[in-house]
């Protein structure tokens, strides 16, 4: 009897939790599933049969590393290892992403029933609870990436001014200088009363001047303030934009992340237009007419020291001769006649712009002989 | 009636074999290769679903590697760990299983579903001096007709054979990957080394410079670096170099007073076989072997004009010729040039081409010498104790004292006669902290500098000096040659008093005078 009543008990508290409403799941401290409820299963099978727990547990722990939205870290006493933390379930098959509200609390197993079957004591589990906030989040995330759109959208028309205009002056300085040392030369020769070399000078100092007031309307950087930065999100947040134009496009894309990543200081949306660019190319690349295959890879992973972002695409490639000509401004293989890999213009010579900004490069892999590979190595710095 | 069936099969075999050494010998592809070599078994030596694992030496199981007619997308991976199935068995073992009908063996796995159980089967382990590397599994395709024993002995053949190639592939792959990985360091180091972090100041000058350095990156255009000595010509090269896309590409440096005309010219433009006497081999110049990346020429004001021809020539056309060669090479390289020349006084003098002089004038970058950009010496030599003091394990910092002492000075040396300054006297400080009686400048060449100079050497001058010091006290900078003169001399005489009055033909009772009202702090030593 004695006996009989705590086993009851546990199958009451069993079908309670397989019958709540949110995920419910009990990890042992490799983070494997030791008990589960239906709304855990069913997520699984809308997975695609991968265990959830683990992957929100990387998201989370993700979150907790960088230290962003460190909100409830003042709860902890009441025995949450963590609460109410949001976090995003990417769906294999370009599904809709899905937003889980996710709390964990420590449970001890029971010093004395464990003593019967383990020789180590009670063991720790944690109990991960995953409330599904998709209806809401969806929304919220619709304005965000709306109110990310414009901002991306003035920042680009911006800096693709900025762009041009620099290069246009620098373009027009390399004659000027020429000129500016051929008058140097007569003035030497002749004097500084030659006529020749007066009129000369004279036409320098006008075009001197025409070029500095060129120079003073290049819009100035816009000033933002540099952060602790996950490269994922800012990955994510360009895949999410760019998402009608791939549909329309009928571009498959892979999204294959690192599930952690170092964070990283730097501008975010300086960044974001890094990844925009190289996107918005790839996808130019394989919008030609008649162009088949049809496949965006999108990587990140740690390397010694930074982080590595390969942007890849199956489009018709850059032949060797020309995957340092691309990096000038202006260059456009449009124009060239080339093969619907069309650059922005001055695209590809921002992204190496910024990249250098945060200490990194953009490369071409030249060994990537079908498609176009794109690789975006970022270093990570260890400030003091 | 087998006896008729062994000479039938042994010649089958003998072709196989013959077949199988031939694909080996191809290539060093080994997943290539290992299909091939798969696919003649079936072909020729009716052995069906060949299979080759591999051991793994991190996890210490096995991994299949190829399996004949599949794709290595097409199968699951699948590992064996050791005594696990009949393969397994093998990795703990490490002696051929023979199974004259597969069916019967009840440790048989069939992990891959690829196998028939009425047949033989047969796994021969691929071993390389006396380690076993991995497996080779095969299956007949007809039912054991008692020449298994043949068979067997004739896949352990093949396996041995297979083992030099997986040793040899295994290595070159590992090879290879540790090389790129090494490379790709590498390459991020020395760019954060020379990266603009490496470039100090924020006065305009310097900000200019930076703006010029980050556009002309954008372009292969040719630069001309113009400076004295120590402003740092080379670090803007660097810069220029890291900061474009041709950073994945080669760096060549070559400062063009370091070698004799002759050598100057081999060494950029490479030379032939036989082009002139000790030329046994053709030999890559700077110029090709920096093709794709960039070629960074300092002292470009040194060069004869036949070579300034031939340098023109590569600016204007992008190709030239060996050494004693008629090939045409063609080059795709930005060029950076420097100098501290007064290039147009050299044009005036005949020594150096016009033409080339506007070629490579077209992007001059001027670093201003560090005098003329004194608000920037704070945070230089900030940065130069930072790194120095990175080396010495130490942190290092100067008193306010010998900041103002090295704002005194007016750098005709620039940044490299700073840092040498601060390099003598970060090594001769006790503590890390560095004060003004470390601070020595040597050899000034302009203005109240001079004196001190004159200071230290010979006595008698400076009875002369000493005498009228008064006056010159008066004068602007007055006091200051004086403090130089007394704490160099002070030194010089290893901070004895007595020694030092001598040196200035002083008094002792003068020179403590004057210790005393230029207020300088006496070091013990």
């Amino acid at each position: 009897m004695a006996e009989k009543q705590p086993k009851a008990g546990k199958a009451l508290i069993e079908a309670a939790v397989d019958a709540a409403p949110m995920v419910i799941a009990l990890l042992d401290a490799d983070d494997c599933v030791v008990l589960d409820n239906q709304e855990y299963k069913k997520l699984q099978a809308d997975l695609g049969m991968a265990e959830p727990a683990p992957m929100l547990m990387t998201s989370i722990r993700a979150e907790m590393e960088t230290g962003a939205a460190n909100v409830n870290g003042g709860r902890r006493g009441s025995g949450h290892v963590f609460l109410d933390r949001e976090v995003r379930l990417d769906l294999p098959g370009g599904k809709a992403p899905r937003w889980f509200s996710c709390s964990g609390s420590r449970v001890r197993e029971d010093d004395e029933a464990a003593d019967a079957f383990f020789a180590d004591g009670g063991r720790d589990y944690l109990l991960l609870v995953a409330k599904e906030i998709t209806g809401l989040r969806a929304q919220q995330e619709k304005a965000r990436v709306a109110a990310l759109q414009a901002v991306m959208a003035d920042e680009d028309r911006v800096s693709a001014l900025r762009e041009s205009l620099s290069a246009a002056t620098f373009r027009l300085e390399g004659p000027l200088n020429l000129m500016a040392s051929v008058v140097g030369m007569l003035a030497r020769r002749n004097g500084e009363r030659d006529a020749m070399a007066a009129a000369l000078a004279n036409a320098m100092a006008a075009g001197q001047q025409a070029l500095d007031e060129l120079r003073a309307m290049i819009p100035d950087e816009t000033r933002e303030p540099s952060g602790a930065i996950n490269v994922n999100e800012l990955l994510r947040d360009v895949l999410d934009l760019t998402t009608v134009r791939m549909l329309a496009a009928g571009i498959g894309v892979s999204w294959k992340p690192q599930a952690v990543l170092p964070a990283l200081q730097g501008y975010p949306n300086k960044l974001r237009g890094l990844f925009k660019a190289l996107i918005d190319n790839a996808i130019e690349a394989m919008s030609g007419r008649g162009w088949r295959e049809r496949e965006l890879i999108v990587m990140t992973r740690t390397q010694a020291g930074g982080i590595e972002i390969v942007i890849e695409d199956s489009g018709p490639g850059i032949p060797p001769e020309r995957q340092l000509k691309v990096f000038e401004p202006f260059y456009s293989t449009k124009r060239e006649g080339g093969r619907g890999h069309g650059h922005l213009g001055t695209g590809l010579a921002t992204a190496q712009q910024i990249a250098a900004d945060h200490g990194g490069s953009v490369e071409i892999d030249p060994e990537k002989t079908a498609g176009c590979r794109v690789r975006v190595m970022l270093p990570v710095k260890r400030r003091p | 009636m087998s006896d008729s069936r062994l000479p039938a099969l042994l010649r089958a075999q003998y072709e196989t074999l013959f077949r199988v050494s031939q694909v080996l010998s191809r290539s060093l592809d080994f997943h290539k290769t290992l299909r091939e070599v798969l696919r003649t078994l079936e072909i020729t030596g009716h052995l069906s679903g060949g299979m080759v694992s591999v051991v793994d030496p991190a996890a210490g199981d096995l991994s299949v590697h190829a399996v004949h007619g599949l794709d290595s997308e097409e199968f699951e991976p699948v590992r064996y760990q050791p005594g696990e199935g009949v393969i397994g068995m093998i990795l703990e073992g490490g002696r051929t299983v023979a199974i004259p009908r597969l069916g019967d063996e009840p440790r048989f796995l069939n992990r891959l579903g690829l196998y028939d159980k009425e047949l033989p089967f047969i796994a021969a382990p691929i071993q390389v001096g006396g380690a076993l590397q991995g497996v080779l599994t095969v299956q007949p395709d007809a039912a054991d007709d008692g020449l298994l024993e043949e068979r067997v002995r004739f896949v352990e053949m093949v396996a041995n054979l297979i083992g030099q190639n997986v040793r040899l592939s295994l290595e070159v792959e590992q090879e290879r990957k540790a090389l790129s990985e090494e490379r790709d360091t590498l390459r991020r180091t020395v760019r954060q080394k020379h990266g603009f972090d490496n470039m100090v100041g924020h006065s305009d000058a310097m900000r200019r410079i930076f703006e010029q350095i980050r556009m002309v990156a954008k372009w292969p255009t040719t630069v001309l670096i113009r400076g004295e000595t120590g402003t740092g010509k080379e670090l803007i090269a660097n810069a220029i170099h890291y900061n474009s896309p041709r950073t994945r590409g080669p760096y060549v440096r070559l400062n063009c007073a370091s070698l004799p005309e002759n050598l100057l010219e081999s060494e950029l433009f490479g030379h032939e076989k036989g082009a002139f006497t000790g030329a046994v081999n053709s030999r890559k110049g700077r110029f090709e072997t920096a093709d794709g990346g960039t070629l960074f020429l300092d002292e470009i004001g040194e060069i004869s004009p036949a070579f300034q021809a031939k340098l023109l020539r590569v600016l204007q056309e992008g190709e030239l010729e060996r050494v004693g060669g008629s090939r045409t090479i063609k080059v795709d390289v930005r060029l950076i040039a420097a100098t501290h020349r007064d290039l147009e006084a050299a044009v005036e003098a005949g020594e150096f081409r016009e033409d080339l002089y506007y070629r490579l004038n077209v992007m001059p970058i001027l670093p201003s010498p560090l005098r003329e950009r004194m608000e920037d010496l704070p945070e230089i030599a900030r940065f130069l104790l930072e790194r120095l003091g990175g080396i010495q394990g130490r942190t290092l910092s100067l008193t306010a004292a010998a900041q103002r002492r090295l704002a005194q000075h007016s750098w005709p040396g620039n940044v490299r006669e700073l840092e040498n300054c601060l390099e003598r006297a970060s090594v001769m400080s006790m503590d890390g902290e560095i004060d003004v009686d470390l601070i020595r400048i040597d050899q000034p060449r302009t203005g109240p500098a001079r004196k001190v100079s004159a200071a230290v050497s010979p006595a008698p001058t400076l009875a002369a000096n000493a005498g009228d010091a008064e006056a010159s006290e008066t004068e602007a900078g007055g006091e200051q040659s004086e403090r130089q003169r007394v704490i160099a001399a002070l030194e010089q005489a290893g901070w004895v008093q007595a020694r030092a009055a001598r040196l200035l033909g002083m008094t002792p009772r003068q020179i403590a005078y004057r210790i005393q009202t230029l207020n300088i702090e006496v070091r013990q030593i």
